[in-house]
């Protein structure tokens, strides 16, 4: 079998002081598919932004390792961190727009601050696809939830990038723009974009190829509260390159492009190149 | 991060928050300001008054002698000091040795009696009977009084100098009449109406400074000349005791070949404060000195010799040149000046600390705003660093944004500066220059505005200062940004 694009083995998180620690994940072991929808789901407070904030290289682990395509990034230093940050795409409930800058600089800023130069012309196609075109320059605090969550999924995109971390994305929307975000995650993933995404809405189970469910930090065996609850999840499947039905978001014509970076591209006897970060 | 967005990051920082960032730099102004303007002035002000000093004719005049002791600076002299009389054909040697030097007189000093021709009796003679008649009861003091009042309109004393003409020429060639350098023994020339107690033209009933060219003059050395015998030593102390009266005056009389037209009293060249000078050549101190038997021009030794550089930029050149050849030499202008820039280098150091303060003391005001600035952005660097940027392009951001401060604190000082130095010349107009007294004197210096300069090597040390302290200012919040953990900041 091949290499999985993620893997955990016994990630451990305790927060507090070394006197008093307080243990908010693990130890956990899983591993991800490269272009597979995976759904973290638990509670408030089951430890499940701990491990999104763990994969994304946002957060050092207490204990264990993360191999993103079998390297160690918990073993980075700073500088790889930052590049191996730079490199995968990142949602927040809250968006973390930057308030000083408007719509199309701080979706540039999802290149530029990795010290790439992101094409203008992409960024305003980006917006142009979310259907936010016409909020071009406006102030980032001007923008209503909806928008603003679009303008930080412009954001994460603008560099490419081969996994989109999700933090509760919709958990701050209305209804009929979760709906849309949901679309939209899923249109990406079918474009062959590594999804994983936190959420304590059931309703996400339905598009995942995968579900790790937490409860206290740990890793439980997965059961819905609905009377659909004994349909199991997908088994993780490799992406789907057949063109899907289009969603009534239009989204990006070519959403993942392979950054090619120079050197340590690809690791030796690794298929798709589609799966390679950097790290 | 890249280089525009990390200036993009710090321009909307600065636009969003100007107003912040304008009173964080107010230190920086002021201490910038504190040491631009003083050293601008301090130091203008000092060029103002070398540059007078520069354009007096004297400017360019050394005093050589030579002491027993050995020494080769006045500053070293002793109230008691010793000396050794220099010969005219020694000095005329060193002139001819060297490139600087164009011309040398001895200082001689000699009181005289001048009588026109509208006196057939000598002034000398007349002013004895005065002090007879004074002294057996004749007459009153006050008829006593009354006479010499009259007797000084028409029988002045006077100095004479026995100068080389070009160096009053120099100070304003228009104003003379007739030939100026070409003196020969028994010529001298005159200021027309140089001393306001004494004036010239009156005992000749002159009414233009033509009419006393060729005029005939008879001067009474009532004691001999300051000259001395080579090889004997002169002590400083007893000169005036050593000097003896002559028996008889020793009487010359000498014709007008140059007269200075002064009538504008605007020329300071011909001073002596109660006499007039007379310029005349060295032979004239042969005559003067004839009565003492055992000396003539080449046995004579003179305490001190006037020399003349072409130049004043070659002055401390030939003084060091002089003293490297064992005289005692110096110059009145240098001593001056350099007193004159001691003294301004040190109000403007001394000012200048206080500058230095100000902006040591603006540290903390920007240590303060900067650490605020981070804490209040605490979200942003998180963002930031999510989105791959590293810690030092944080660092980057913060140690730009403080040495921005620096740099606009800097600016504003010095445009605050410029203002200020543009009004203090405008003022000097205003209200200095307005006063036809000070202005006339002010002229008479060479100085007609007072233009002070913004130095560049003030401009630059300013702004490396100001640049320095901001930036060690900002390096501790700015090195804690860096470090900021995006986790800790993004939930
Ligand atoms: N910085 C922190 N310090 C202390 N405890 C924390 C910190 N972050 C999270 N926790 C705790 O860890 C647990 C897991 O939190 P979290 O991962 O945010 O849960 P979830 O995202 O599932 O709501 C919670 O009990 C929470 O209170
Ligand atoms: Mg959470």
């Amino acid at each position: 079998m091949s290499q999985p694009l993620i893997e955990c083995r016994e990630l451990t998180k305790f927060y507090g002081s070394k006197k008093q620690p307080i243990k908010a994940l693990g130890p956990v072991n899983f591993s991800i598919a490269a272009g597979s929808y995976t759904v973290i789901l638990g509670k408030s407070g089951s430890g499940k932004s701990t491990l999104l904030n763990l994969l994304a290289g946002l957060d050092k682990p207490t204990d264990g390792e993360i191999l993103i395509e079998g390297k160690d990034i918990t073993k980075l230093s700073q500088k790889r961190l930052a590049r191996y940050r730079s490199e995968i795409g990142i949602i927040f409930q809250f968006y973390n727009l930057l308030p000083n800058l408007n719509t199309i600089e701080n979706i540039l800023m999802g290149g530029w601050a990795g010290g790439s130069h992101p094409d203008y012309n992409k960024a305003k196609e980006l917006l142009a696809n979310l259907g936010i075109a016409h909020r071009e320059k406006a102030n980032i605090t001007t923008l209503s939830g909806g928008e603003k969550q679009r303008v930080a999924i412009a954001r994460s995109l603008i560099s490419d990038p081969q996994i989109l971390f999700c933090d509760e994305p919709t958990g701050a929307l209305d209804t009929k723009n979760e709906e849309q975000v949901k679309e939209i995650l899923e249109f990406l993933n079918k474009q062959g974009i590594t999804i994983i995404m936190v959420t304590h809405n059931e309703e996400f189970v339905n598009n995942a190829d995968q579900v790790i469910f937490l409860k206290d930090g740990l890793i439980q065996p997965f059961t819905k509260t609905t009377e659909e609850s004994h349909t199991p999840p997908k088994p993780p499947t490799p992406p789907k390159p057949p063109t899907p039905p289009l969603p009534k978001v239009p989204l990006p014509k070519e959403p993942a492009k392979k950054p090619a970076l120079p050197h340590d591209a690809k690791h030796p006897g690794h298929g798709s190149s589609k799966t390679v970060i950097n790290v | 991060m890249t280089i525009k967005s990390t200036l993009l990051q710090v321009r909307k920082q600065f636009t969003n928050n100007w107003f912040r960032m304008l009173l964080a730099s107010g230190g920086i102004l002021i201490g910038v300001w504190a040491i631009a303007i003083t050293t601008s002035l301090s130091l203008s002000l000092a060029d103002t008054i070398i540059t007078a000093i520069n354009s007096q004719p004297g400017a360019t005049q050394i005093s050589l002698s030579r002491s027993s002791e050995g020494k080769t600076d006045f500053q070293e002299l002793e109230f008691d000091s010793e000396f050794s009389p220099i010969s005219i054909a020694e000095v005329e040697d060193i002139v001819a040795g060297s490139d600087t030097i164009i011309e040398s007189y001895p200082t001689v000093d000699v009181a005289t009696y001048i009588t026109g021709p509208e006196n057939q009796e000598s002034c000398y003679t007349q002013n004895q009977n005065v002090i007879t008649q004074l002294n057996t009861g004749t007459i009153k003091p006050e008829e006593a009084q009354k006479i010499q009042e009259d007797f000084r309109l028409k029988c002045p004393t006077a100095t004479i100098d026995f100068q080389p003409l070009s160096l009053a020429v120099k100070a304003d060639q228009n104003k003379w009449v007739g030939q100026k350098f070409d003196l020969s023994a028994g010529e001298v020339a005159v200021c027309f109406e140089c001393n306001p107690n004494t004036p010239l033209y009156k005992i000749f009933a002159a009414n233009n400074p033509s009419d006393l060219l060729g005029q005939t003059i008879t001067i009474d050395f009532t004691k001999p000349p300051t000259v001395y015998k080579l090889g004997e030593g002169i002590s400083n102390t007893f000169i005036e005791e050593e000097q003896e009266i002559f028996p008889e005056p020793n009487q010359i009389e000498l014709t007008i070949r140059a007269v200075f037209d002064d009538r504008d009293q605007e020329t300071n060249v011909f001073q002596g404060q109660g006499n007039n000078t007379f310029y005349g050549t060295t032979n004239l101190i042969q005559t003067a000195i004839s009565p003492v038997s055992d000396l003539n021009l080449e046995t004579a030794g003179f305490q001190t010799f006037s020399l003349k550089t072409d130049s004043f930029d070659n002055t401390a050149k030939t003084i060091e040149d002089l003293q490297d050849k064992g005289y005692l030499a110096g110059s009145g202008a240098l001593s001056l000046i350099q007193a004159i820039q001691y003294f301004f280098y040190g109000v403007s150091a001394v000012l200048g600390l206080f500058g230095f303060i100000a902006l040591i003391a603006s540290m903390f005001g920007i240590i303060n705003v900067m650490t605020i600035s981070v804490l209040k952005r605490k979200k942003e660097i998180g963002i930031l660093k999510a989105l791959g940027a590293r810690g030092k392009d944080i660092f980057n951001i913060f140690i730009l944004e403080s040495s921005l401060l620096g740099f606009i604190g800097w600016a504003a000082g010095i445009l605050t500066t410029y203002i200020c130095l543009l009004l203090s010349s405008w003022a000097f107009d205003q209200f200095v220059l307005s006063n036809e007294d000070w202005k006339q004197n002010l002229q008479n210096l060479n100085i007609g505005s007072f233009e002070p300069v913004l130095y560049w090597w003030v401009a630059a040390i300013t702004l490396a200062l100001a640049l320095i302290i901001t930036i060690i200012s900002g390096l501790a919040p700015s090195l804690r940004a860096a470090k900021q953990n995006p986790v800790d900041v993004l939930r």
